[in-house]
């Protein structure tokens, strides 16, 4: 259970299942068992018309950025925007807010071949931002950047937090997260093995949240009320 | 709603900008294929026309035999008359069709006695039925053996050209409709495959699916649309020399003016609804992929 408003960390090694777990949330795949929940709602049994719907609530950040290299930053929030439904002055409006909150307002015109790993990464959340979802999905977003800029990309995504943006984040980067301090749940081979809150319970491989037995009020992101074990 | 059909329109143009090469292919073969079919169509039906004109021409003789009394005469014109297919039914008396004879031919006929039997002059109203027609007024006992003369063999050529024709066109049209239908689903593909960054990012941020699948469905729809219009061009211009060169001949009746409207709509709409099969077919896999 993840709670509206949290900043969560999804932690383990390459093929451990996070991106997998952040694809089941924004319905990119379907899992094979059990119920996922977003906002209340069983997302894997939703039907496929409605999944637009339900990304609109969402911002996804993929791991490759996925920036078309022949449009400008402002070029490449605005197709984003303009697929997303809005309107040519809904867009207008909303990109000066977007380029001034990822701090990319001077490079409005800039193609990505002119940006740095961590602008590239930017440009990705604020394409993300477009629907100003209530739930931020990032995948790796510091898995290619260097040190200063990964703090840059994380801060950024604390800010939006802090103005109550739920945000999931796929990472091993060690560093970074324990510099956050934010909640951290440890997956392996597709099984959460550890939730916890870093760093004063990190190094405690029992689980000190039960994602599955925690039916909170709140945003209720993922629970498996049918199996034992946590898989995801 | 304006503000989505000019996104939708612009994604359309960058799709057919992709695979420019490919596209014009495309549509050169839907207009091919249509022009095939559509100028196979037209023939069909040209020679249908024909044959139905040729009714008013087509005469039936019947030859009976000696001694067939007047009664029996009117009795079986009676019975002609109501079989289907049949117009008209005529008697002609012999000695009517002997005297016309002799006046033209007087040499052949000089001395000789009326060597012709009573006749009925049979006009039919469908060609299609004359051999059904021939065989039952044969099996009437009063109708000479070999006494029902037509032009069979006209029909049969009218027919034959009918069945070839019929079968031309499906094997050619069919092959070419197999061949555009592949080329439209391949560009299709082509330009979702080469538009996958697009219709990733489009898919991340929550475009619906007529935003992200109506672009491509129209560039199948256009290929479509455009070949058959090309075709209808291609089939005036045809259409065009053909009257012009069956002027030359006296023996041919002109051709009817070409159906100008009702050829350009059929053809349109039959590559544009084509064109939408092939790019559903080829999107119905794809959307899984894209997801």
């Amino acid at each position: 259970m993840i709670e509206e408003g949290e900043f969560v960390f999804l932690v383990g090694k390459t093929g451990a299942g996070k991106s997998t777990l952040l694809k089941l949330i924004s319905r990119e795949i379907a899992p094979e068992s059990g119920t996922v929940m977003v906002d209340g709602k069983a997302v894997n049994k939703q039907l496929a018309f409605f999944i637009p719907n339900l990304r609109r609530k969402m911002g996804i950040v993929p791991q490759d950025f996925a920036l078309l290299p022949k449009k400008t930053v402002a070029e490449n929030i605005a197709y984003a925007s303009r697929a997303a439904g809005k309107t040519k002055r809904q867009t207008r409006r909303r990109m000066a807010f977007i380029l001034f909150g990822i701090h990319l307002d001077h490079k409005m015109n800039s193609f990505p071949d002119e940006l740095s790993g961590g602008e590239k990464q930017r440009v990705a959340i604020g394409r993300a931002l477009i629907n100003d979802p209530p739930l931020l999905l990032a995948d790796e977003p510091t898995g290619n950047l260097d040190p200063e800029h990964s703090m840059e990309v994380m801060q950024l995504l604390m800010n939006l937090n802090e103005r109550g943006t739920t945000v999931i984040v796929a990472s091993h980067d060690m560093m970074v997260i324990e510099q956050l301090g934010k909640r951290v749940i440890r997956i392996d081979d597709g099984k959460i093995i550890s939730d916890t809150k870093f760093p004063e319970q990190f190094a405690n491989p029992e689980p000190t949240i039960e994602l599955v037995e925690n039916p909170g009020p709140e945003l209720e992101l993922f629970t498996q009320p049918e199996e034992e074990d946590s898989d995801v | 709603m304006f503000d989505r059909i000019t996104f939708i329109l612009g994604e359309w143009l960058v799709s057919i900008r992709r695979n420019l090469g490919m596209v014009l292919l495309g549509i050169i073969t839907v207009s091919v294929c249509i022009f095939i079919s559509a100028g196979l169509t037209l023939a069909y039906l040209g020679i249908l026309k024909y044959g139905q004109n040729l009714t008013d021409k087509f005469e039936m003789r019947v030859f009976l035999k000696d001694q067939t009394s007047v009664q029996q005469i009117s009795t079986i014109a009676q019975k002609i008359r109501t079989m289907d297919g049949v117009a008209t039914v005529n008697w002609i008396p012999r000695d009517k069709a002997w005297a016309k004879f002799k006046a033209e031919n007087p040499e052949k006929t000089k001395d000789l006695d009326n060597i012709l039997p009573d006749a009925y002059k049979v006009v039919l109203k469908d060609l299609s039925k004359s051999d059904a027609i021939a065989a039952t007024i044969q099996s009437l006992p009063e109708v000479e053996p070999d006494g029902v003369k037509y032009l069979q063999n006209t029909q049969k050529q009218v027919e034959e050209s009918l069945r070839f024709l019929k079968w031309i066109g499906l094997v050619a049209g069919g092959l070419l409709a197999l061949v555009s239908g592949v080329l439209i689903y391949i560009v299709v593909r082509l330009t979702a495959m080469s538009r996958r960054l697009e219709l990733r990012i489009m898919s991340l941020v929550g475009a619906t699916y007529t935003t992200i699948y109506t672009p491509l469905l129209l560039e199948g729809v256009f290929q479509g649309l455009l070949g058959g219009l090309l075709a209808s061009l291609l089939l005036r211009l045809s259409y065009g020399q053909l009257q012009t060169a069956v002027q030359g001949y006296q023996a041919l009746t002109g051709m009817p003016p070409f159906p100008n409207n009702q050829v350009f709509l059929v053809c349109s709409c039959a590559g544009a609804a084509y064109g939408l099969l092939c790019s559903i077919m080829a999107l119905m896999n794809l959307r899984g992929k894209l997801r």
